[in-house]
């Protein structure tokens, strides 16, 4: 059964296609929540209210766009309101989320790498929503640009230009950070504790 | 842009064992909570429309209307005038108080023409808005 049929069974009020929805999507939804949020609890309660949503709102659901477009766009709009909320863009707690944070890495668990991964949460936590969503649905999440301006309902261009900005930022605050980095490295060097 | 290839190897982070039960649950709560509602909502409107629907009554058959009383009047063959005066003069009952007014005082005393006594009478057509006693 596809994506379509599940969705038209959940309109119906099947709670079964329901179940089998929130199967395929529970840890997309969690994990795209998690990267936006940085609070493990919080994107949980998050996609929660997502599904709810997903199955209160079912007869809202246009078949025009992918049932992954209109999930993620309530999600995104979940998020958004919940970062108004707390009017502040909040740190990731790590251990929080630790006991399910999948160890597939394509590097391997040594000090720089993860000092790498830490520096990129925090970029990524510093930007901004506007640019930290397509950011995260682009490069985190591997979508389209043109599914991207499905989700959050803007224009192409603006999101073409919001990703690019968005990296920029990254950069920036990555390369901000390796100096400061480098800066201390040479102090210690300095000193001869290296 | 090839790279930030790298950020799709970022952690992710995975929903909890129990989420799918929980999720259902949480449905199966909803969904009561939304018939609740639901009758709230029904019980509400009820009560409402039966609140309008006595107001409606009451302003059409209990308390005295306007419309009717000018209707009668003019059942009657009365202007809407006289038919105001006599709705006053049915709600406020008014004793008439005859003075005599001496004109006297008021003669000019002209040395070859006879003596006039001038009448000053309003003339204006707008209604008598005389003093009532």
């Amino acid at each position: 059964m596809d994506e379509q049929e599940l969705i038209v069974k959940v309109q119906e009020g099947n709670e079964m296609a329901f179940a089998r929805i929130v199967n395929i999507y529970q840890h997309k939804i969690v994990n795209f929540l998690w990267q936006l949020t940085g609070d493990y609890q919080k994107s949980v309660e998050l996609a929660q209210e997502t599904f709810m949503r997903v199955y209160f709102k079912a007869n809202k659901y246009k078949p025009i766009a992918p049932l992954s477009s209109w999930i993620y766009a309530i999600a995104s709009n979940l998020a958004k309101t919940e970062m108004k909320k707390a009017r502040r863009f909040p740190s990731v707690s790590f251990e929080n989320a630790e006991n399910n944070i999948n160890t597939k890495f394509a590097y391997t668990r040594n000090q720089k790498n993860l000092d790498l991964i830490k520096d990129l949460r925090e970029a990524i936590n510093s930007l901004h929503p506007r640019y930290k969503i397509p950011v995260i649905l682009k490069d985190i999440e591997g979508f389209s640009q043109e599914e991207i301006a499905q989700i959050l309902n803007k224009p192409i261009g603006t999101i073409k230009a919001r990703i690019s900005r968005g990296r920029n930022y990254l950069k920036k605050g990555l390369e901000e950070k390796s100096d400061k980095i480098n800066i201390f490295k040479n102090g210690e060097k300095a000193n001869g504790r290296i | 842009m090839e790279e930030f290839d790298f950020m799709k190897n970022i952690e992710r982070a995975k929903a909890p064992d129990d989420f799918e039960g929980r999720v259902l649950e949480e449905l199966s709560k909803r969904k009561v909570k939304n018939v609740r509602t639901r009758q709230i909502r029904l019980s509400f409107a009820g009560a409402f429309s039966a609140i309008a629907v006595i107001i409606v009554i009451t302003s059409l058959f209990i308390l005295p209307h306007e419309e009717t009383a000018k209707f009668s009047a003019l059942e009657k063959g009365l202007s809407s005038e006289e038919s105001m005066i006599e709705k006053e003069r049915g709600r406020k009952p008014f004793i008439p108080i005859i003075e005599e007014v001496n004109y006297s005082g008021e003669i000019r005393n002209l040395s070859h023409e006879a003596q006039t006594i001038y009448i000053l009478e309003q003339v204006s057509e707008s209604t008598d808005a005389s003093i009532k006693y």
